[in-house]
C-alpha cells in the first residue's frame, strides 16, 4: 500500500476517533473537552470511569451516529475509543481495516 | 379526533392477518403510517396494506422473520432509514405448536419460545434503540389470557406468553426514564386462524360472555393502550378475554 493511501487511512481513523469522543462527551454530558480523551484510554474502570448505565447511552449513540449495533456481548469493542473506531471501520469495510487488520 | 397523526410511524409484527391485520387497519383509521411485517405470505400482506390505505392511513409491508436476529435488525434499520422515527411497536406475531409436555420435543418447545418470546425481545431491543434516542415511544406486547391460566397442550405457548408479560414489566422499568411506555395486552380466544377448525361452541361454554372475540375488539384496545390516551399506563397487562381469567 502506498504512502498516500496510508495517510488517508490514518486521517479517516483519526477523524472517526474525534467524532466518537465528541459523541461520548455529548451523550454522557461529561464536563470535559473531547480532546482530553486519548484514543487508547480505558473507557471503563480506571480511565474515563464510565459505568454500566453509560454503556446503554454509548450503544444508542454508536447506532444513531455511526450505524454500529452492539450488544453486551461486544465488551471488547468498548475497551477504548480506538477499539470502537476499529470496530466501526471493520463494519464499514474500510481501507484502514485492510491496512491494520 | 384521531388518536395519531400522519407523521406517526407504527410497526405491527404479523400484521398481514388475524389480530395483526385488524390492528394495522385500526391504526390506519386513526391516521398513522403503518408498517406491517410478514414472514411468508407477501400477497396477503399487500392486501392488508390496501385495507390500511382504504381505512385512511398509509401502509407498507416489510418482510421480517422473528426467528432471525439479522432479519429483525435489518427490518428496523430499514424503517429508521425510511422514516427517521418510530412511535409505536405492536409485537403481535406469534405461533402455536400443540402437544402434551411429557411427549414434547425440545425442538417443538424452543420453536414456539423462539418466535413468541425471543422474537418480541428482539423487536423490543431494536425499538428501544430508536425510541430511546427520541425520548418517546410506546410498545405493546401481545401476550395471551392463557399465560395467566394455562392451557392443555400449550405449555410452550403459555411459557412464552407468560414470559412476554414479565419482560414487559421489566422493560417498562428500564424504558420509563426515556419516556417510553411498555404494556402488554392479553387476548382470550379470538376468531382467527389460530382457532380455525375448532367449533365455536367448544369455547362458548368456557367464556362468561359466551362467544369468542372478533379481532377488531382486540385491535381497539391495542390502539388505545398505544396512544396518548393511555399516557399514564406502563408495565400493565390488559386482559381482554370475555371473562375467562376471572371465571
Amino acid at each position: 500500500m502506498d504512502l498516500e493511501t496510508l495517510k488517508m487511512a490514518a486521517k479517516e481513523r483519526q477523524g472517526l476517533c474525534d467524532a466518537i469522543k465528541r459523541m461520548i462527551v455529548d451523550r454522557l454530558d461529561l464536563p470535559i473537552d473531547p480532546d482530553w480523551i486519548t484514543d487508547d484510554q480505558p473507557l471503563f474502570g480506571r480511565g474515563l470511569e464510565l459505568d454500566s448505565v453509560d454503556t446503554l447511552e454509548l450503544m444508542l449513540g454508536l447506532e444513531a451516529d455511526f450505524d454500529l449495533a452492539l450488544t453486551d456481548d461486544d465488551r471488547a469493542a468498548f475497551g477504548s475509543v480506538g477499539t470502537l473506531a476499529a470496530r466501526i471501520l471493520e463494519e464499514r469495510g474500510s481501507i484502514v481495516d485492510a491496512v491494520v487488520g | 379526533m384521531k388518536l395519531f397523526d400522519d407523521s406517526d410511524v407504527v410497526l405491527v409484527t404479523g400484521g398481514s392477518r388475524g389480530i395483526g391485520r385488524a390492528v394495522a387497519i385500526a391504526f390506519g383509521r386513526e391516521g398513522a403510517n403503518v408498517v406491517l411485517t410478514y414472514r411468508n405470505d407477501e400477497a396477503q400482506a399487500k392486501e392488508t396494506v390496501d385495507a390500511v390505505q382504504a381505512a385512511g392511513g398509509r401502509g407498507e409491508a416489510v418482510h421480517m422473520d422473528l426467528a432471525s436476529e439479522e432479519s429483525v435488525r435489518g427490518a428496523f434499520r430499514g424503517l429508521r432509514r425510511s422514516y427517521g422515527r418510530l412511535d409505536v411497536v405492536v409485537n403481535n406475531a406469534g405461533v402455536t405448536s400443540i402437544g402434551l409436555l411429557a411427549a414434547m420435543s425440545k425442538a417443538r418447545f424452543s420453536e414456539v419460545v423462539d418466535i413468541d418470546l425471543a422474537g418480541p425481545f428482539l423487536c423490543c431491543r431494536e425499538a428501544m434503540r430508536i425510541m430511546a434516542n427520541q425520548r418517546r415511544g410506546s410498545i405493546v406486547n401481545v401476550s395471551s389470557a392463557l399465560a395467566l391460566r394455562g392451557g392443555r397442550g400449550q405449555s410452550n405457548y403459555c411459557a412464552a406468553k407468560a414470559g412476554v408479560i414479565s419482560m414487559t414489566q421489566a422493560l417498562a422499568l428500564e424504558a420509563a426514564p426515556y419516556n417510553i411506555r411498555v404494556n402488554a395486552v392479553s387476548p382470550g380466544y379470538v376468531a382467527t386462524d389460530m382457532i380455525r377448525g375448532l367449533p365455536r361452541e367448544h369455547f362458548a361454554e368456557q367464556i362468561p360472555l359466551g362467544r369468542v372475540a372478533e379481532p377488531e375488539e382486540i385491535a381497539n384496545a391495542i390502539v388505545f393502550v398505544a396512544s396518548s390516551s393511555a399516557s399514564y399506563m406502563t408495565g400493565s397487562n390488559v386482559v381482554i378475554d370475555g371473562g375467562i381469567v376471572v371465571k
